[in-house]
């Protein structure tokens, strides 16, 4: 086993592996830029080292600057975390050459994986269907309605080149493309100076399911059951559960198969995750690969909760050689989890917040669980994902998780900027989402109504409480009392009882 | 709308102007420190979180208030204003979707930005044309920066 690792991330992924290490008697190294010199995860390993300035550019993303502080730190190993170098596969392979161990799939199965068009080969060779999909090599508008004749109405035309939901057009009969394609077209040079289209099937109101998979470097690989990751905004996930609500034991088995495979195929080692859309319900329903993510995920602590087990620490075992101490048939799943992700984002406008937490406490209660990388008084800059907290609750039903997870973030404050929560106390709560009637777009259609519910000015019970928090506020220029009111003789942390309004 | 709340503490006016009537219905506040306060209203008791900094942060059963210290309301930007074309948080130009003379529809994306990771579209508040591009891909840009000009008349 390892006897120093360092960290090359920040926050609560930083602060993640930091914890299993301590728990496992490894030495943690965290690494830092100036923005970050005493954040949480800085302050909380054995030792810190200095990579760069604030920008993420010169420092989280410097594959020199992480290798050279593993190397005078004395790490022997490296935990990429997810986001920043996770998927990079430079920074394995550099890791490799340096006689670091990197904590993740081979180089060359990040690099593999990471292009979407072999992925999406191994996938479909390796048995797991993928949706039905061409780059016509004749562009004209006639080769295009064909192809999309030929893979079945409603299209999806796109941007070959693209990302990002950018010059996505939908189509729905071959007499009605061409305005679609040549829009597609026009919106695919404008982003990427490359007209070229993609035409697939338009799934149209699919899950987003995803299978974590564990492989060892002595041949065996399992998955870990799935994620159901449907409610997204900008493809950006805001609440993650496990089981999938449509889940049936027969489909489990078929996708944990399917998912098993395409790693299998890949080479791959560590922990990864397959991506599936899902169509339909019930043994019935149809699957598609979508991607494969080489790296941790930021919803594994789901898995983790229903699976009773650590995907971390595996990670780690793994990356020393150790087999996996498990079988497929000795894993099994108990309850229900569901996360909530706390963003620094204003719950209405969806615009990332920068700022200082001056009031911030994480509730305590049964079956909650939380994953931060950020104490009361830490500053949240504009250089990194707003990502504050994740809130995991577990529960032996969803429904008692849900019940969960919305107590405990009726008693998560956090001020001084302001944060998704009172999104996530309505999202939580809209019958949709209590019946688990989910889909990828369930964002798109009932985010306006979530935003409406908050538009809502403060009621009589918070300006009293605002106006006891003035009156009890020691510093005059804070803003506090107000012009015609005498407080002079009066000492609010002394003498204060009662406020009445 | 705006009328002010009157906080009694020991028989002393400690007073607060609020952006709306606040009625007649009474609530006890009891500070436990740290920020904590107990609303005690009627026979029901809840916890509340408040800081104040500059205004006031109110924390009550997983909403957050900011009540602006000089009773206002915070100004509100509406969907017409020219400001919606600014940058509204420091960001980097990732793409730029609309050329100068180009006639746009309402909600057209004009601008994408990026920030903290998160991509925001810059759309048209209104119909127009672009007369003026004022930013450039991979340009960073500060809150309040003018990125284009639309031309609303006709």
């Amino acid at each position: 086993m390892f006897k120093r690792l360092l960290i090359a991330n920040r926050g609560e992924i930083a602060v993640r592996v930091i914890r299993a290490c301590r728990e496992m008697g490894i030495e943690s190294v965290a690494v830092y830029s100036d923005a970050d010199r005493m954040s949480l995860h800085t302050t909380l390993a054995d030792r810190a080292v200095r990579i760069g300035p604030s920008s993420a550019a010169e420092s989280y993303l410097s594959i020199s600057a992480i290798i050279d502080a593993a190397r005078s730190s004395g790490a022997q190993a490296v935990h990429p975390g997810y986001g920043f170098l996770s998927e990079n596969q430079d920074l394995a392979s550099a890791c490799v050459d340096a006689g670091l161990a990197f904590i993740g799939p081979p180089a060359d199965v990040i690099s593999t994986m990471g292009s979407k068009i072999v992925a999406r080969r191994i996938a479909r060779e390796a048995g797991a269907p993928v949706v039905p999909g061409e780059t016509p090599v004749d562009q004209s508008d006639q080769a295009i309605a064909a192809a999309a004749t030929a893979i079945g109405f409603p299209v999806l035309i796109k941007p070959s080149e693209g990302g990002g939901g950018i010059g996505m057009k939908e189509g729905h009969a071959a007499a009605t493309l061409s305005a679609a394609i040549a829009q597609a077209r026009r919106e695919a040079i404008a982003a990427f100076g490359d007209g070229t289209l993609y035409v697939e099937r338009l799934i149209a109101a699919p899950r987003h399911v995803e299978f974590q998979v564990l492989a060892d470097h002595h041949g065996q690989v399992l998955h870990v059951f799935e994620r159901e990751c449907s409610i997204q905004r900008r493809h950006q996930k805001v609440i993650e559960e496990t089981p999938s609500t449509v889940m049936t034991p027969q489909l489990r088995a078929r996708m944990g198969a399917a998912a098993v495979a395409v790693a299998r195929a890949a080479g791959y080692r560590n922990a990864g995750t397959v991506e599936f859309l899902l169509e339909g319900t019930g043994d019935s329903a149809r699957y598609y690969f979508l991607e494969m993510n080489t790296r941790l995920q930021v919803e594994h602590p789901v898995t983790e909760q229903v699976a009773g087990l650590d995907l971390v620490r595996a990670q780690i075992r793994i990356a020393s050689g150790e087999p996996l101490p498990w079988t497929q048939d000795a894993l099994t799943q108990r309850g229900h989890a569901i996360e909530a992700r706390v963003y620094a984002e204003d719950p209405i406008s969806h615009l990332p917040q920068a700022g200082p937490l001056l009031l911030y406490r994480e509730p305590s209660m049964p079956g909650v669980r939380i994953d931060s990388g950020v104490a009361e008084g830490s500053k949240i800059t504009v250089h990194y994902d707003p990502l504050l907290a994740k809130l995991v609750a577990w529960g032996e039903t969803r429904e008692i998780a849900r019940r969960r997870a919305l107590a405990a973030l009726r008693a998560f404050p956090i001020l001084g900027i302001k944060t998704n929560i009172p999104m996530l106390v309505e999202l939580l709560q809209h019958p949709r989402f209590v019946d688990g009637a989910l889909d990828t777009r369930f964002l798109d259609v009932e985010g306006a109504s979530l935003a409406a519910r908050l538009s809502t000015g403060p009621t009589p019970d918070v300006l009293a409480v605002a106006a006891a928090a003035r009156a009890t506020t020691a510093t005059p220029a804070a803003g506090g009392a107000s012009r015609d009111i005498d407080h002079s003789s009066l000492d609010p942390w002394t003498s204060l009882r009662g406020v009445r309004v | 709308m705006t009328s002010t709340t009157r906080a009694w503490i020991h028989g002393r006016l400690f007073g607060a102007c609020v952006s709306e009537s606040a009625g007649d219905r009474p609530f006890d506040v009891v500070p436990l420190g740290q920020g904590r306060f107990q609303l005690i209203d009627g026979g029901r008791r809840r916890t509340a979180f408040a800081v104040v900094a500059g205004d006031a942060w109110v924390f009550l059963d997983g909403r957050v208030f900011v009540v602006p210290t000089s009773g206002q309301t915070t100004r509100r930007v509406s969907a017409d204003d020219a400001t919606a074309l600014m940058a509204p948080m420091p960001a980097t130009v990732v793409s730029i979707h609309v050329a100068p003379g180009q006639r746009v529809d309402r909600d057209a994306l004009l601008i994408t930005l990026e920030a903290m990771k998160m991509e925001l579209p810059i759309k048209a508040p209104r119909a127009g044309r672009v007369t003026s591009l004022a930013c450039h891909a991979g340009e960073l840009v500060q809150p309040g920066v003018r990125l284009l000009e639309i031309d609303y008349g006709t």
